[in-house]
C-alpha cells in the first residue's frame, strides 16, 4: 500500500514537471501529450494492476508489471540509441567548427605577413 | 607537380622537428596538422620549415587529417601524402609511393608493411589485430588489402577529391579503404618499412584501442 502512495506522489510530481516544461515551451504538444499519457499509465497500473495483466496477456506476456519492465528496457535501448547518434552529430559539428577556425586563422596569418613583406 | 604531405600530430614535439626536416629534404609541401597538443608540437614543426595548422582542441586522427586535406586542395595539390608524425615512417618510402601516381598506374597507393613478410620488432599482439582486421576489411568493405591500417598513402588530386572522411578518430583508416572500393579508386599497395622503436610502440594504439575504433566504424557505417 505505501509503495502505491509513494508511486502516486512520484506521479503526480512527474505531472507537475511536464505541465512547466510545457509552459516554458521546452517540451512542444506532441512531447506533452506522451509525457502525460506515460506517467498516467504508470499511476493507472500501480492502481489497478490487473487491468495491465489483461492487456499484457493480449500479447503473450503473462504478467502486466513484466511488459512494463520489457517495455522500459526498450526504450531505455532506444533513448540511448538515439543520444549516441546526437552526440555524434554534434562532435562533427565540433570538428568542422575547429576545422574551420584552424584554417582561417591560417589564412589570416599569411595575409598579415603579404601586409608585411 | 605540387606535392602535400599531411602529417596530423598530438604531442609529437619530440619527433616532429625530424620527421618534418627529412620530408623537406626532397622539396614537398609539408602541412602538420596540430591536433591540441598541450607540448611545443606546432613549434617545433613550424622551425622545420611545415606550415602549421592548430586544431584548438583535439579531434583526433581522422578530423586532423581531413583539415590537412582541405588545405592541401585549396592551395593547389596535385598529390596528397598522408603521414606519421610519431617516425615510424620513412621520407625514403614516399618516392615510392608517388611513382605509380606519377606514372598514372594508379590514383591512389598504399603504404603496407606485410607485403614483403612481416616486419622485425612489431609486438605479436599487434600482428595478429592487423591480421584480423585485414580479413575484417576484406568481409566488409570487399578491398584486398594487405594491411588496412597504415598511415602513409598517396593519393591523386582526383581520388581524394572523391573520398569523404566522416570518422574523427581511428577509424578513419577502414572509412578511407570504404570509399576507395566505393568509388572505385585504381590503386596499388606498395612496400614500405616501419620504424618500431620504443617510442612509436607507446605512442600508437594500444590493442584495446581497435575494440573502440571497431565499435565506432560500426555505428558509423550504421549512421549512414
Amino acid at each position: 500500500m505505501i509503495i502505491k502512495i509513494f508511486v502516486s506522489i512520484f506521479v503526480i510530481f512527474a505531472l507537475s514537471r511536464v505541465y512547466l516544461r510545457f509552459k516554458d515551451r521546452a517540451i512542444n504538444l506532441l512531447g506533452f501529450v506522451l509525457w502525460n499519457l506515460l506517467w498516467i499509465g504508470i499511476g493507472f497500473v500501480v492502481w489497478l494492476p490487473k487491468v495491465s495483466d489483461i492487456l499484457a496477456n493480449n500479447v503473450g506476456i503473462s504478467r502486466g508489471v513484466d511488459a512494463l519492465v520489457y517495455l522500459s528496457i526498450v526504450a531505455l535501448f532506444y533513448g540511448m540509441f538515439r543520444i549516441y547518434i546526437k552526440l555524434e552529430f554534434i562532435e562533427r559539428e565540433i570538428s568542422s567548427l575547429v576545422r574551420g577556425l584552424a584554417l582561417k586563422e591560417k589564412k589570416d596569418k599569411m595575409k598579415d605577413s603579404d601586409l608585411h613583406e | 607537380m605540387k606535392i602535400f604531405i599531411i602529417i596530423p600530430a598530438l604531442n609529437e614535439a619530440k619527433t616532429i622537428g625530424r620527421v618534418v626536416g627529412e620530408l623537406k629534404k626532397y622539396n614537398y609541401e609539408v602541412v602538420v596538422i596540430d591536433d591540441g597538443s598541450s607540448d611545443n608540437t606546432s613549434q617545433q614543426a613550424e622551425l622545420a620549415g611545415a606550415v602549421v595548422l592548430i586544431h584548438l582542441v583535439n579531434r583526433g586522427q581522422g578530423a586532423a587529417l581531413k583539415t590537412g586535406i582541405i588545405y592541401a586542395l585549396q592551395h593547389g595539390a596535385d598529390i596528397l601524402v598522408t603521414f606519421d608524425a610519431d617516425g615510424q615512417h620513412n621520407a625514403a618510402d614516399v618516392p615510392k609511393l608517388l611513382k605509380p601516381l606519377l606514372e598514372h598506374k594508379a590514383e591512389a597507393t598504399l603504404g603496407s608493411r606485410f607485403l614483403h613478410g612481416s616486419p622485425t620488432g612489431m609486438p605479436f599482439l599487434r600482428k595478429l589485430i592487423l591480421k584480423i582486421a585485414v580479413v575484417f576489411t576484406r568481409l566488409v568493405s570487399g578491398l584486398d588489402v594487405t594491411d588496412t591500417h597504415n598511415g602513409l598513402r598517396a593519393f591523386s588530386r582526383r581520388a581524394i577529391e572523391k573520398i569523404k572522411i566522416n570518422q574523427d578518430q581511428m577509424a578513419h583508416a577502414s572509412e578511407i579503404l570504404d570509399e576507395i572500393h566505393k568509388h572505385k579508386i585504381k590503386f596499388i599497395e606498395v612496400p614500405i618499412t616501419i620504424n618500431y622503436s620504443d617510442y612509436s610502440i607507446a605512442k600508437g594504439q594500444s590493442s584495446f584501442d581497435f575494440a573502440k575504433i571497431l565499435f565506432r566504424y560500426i555505428m558509423g557505417r550504421l549512421m549512414r
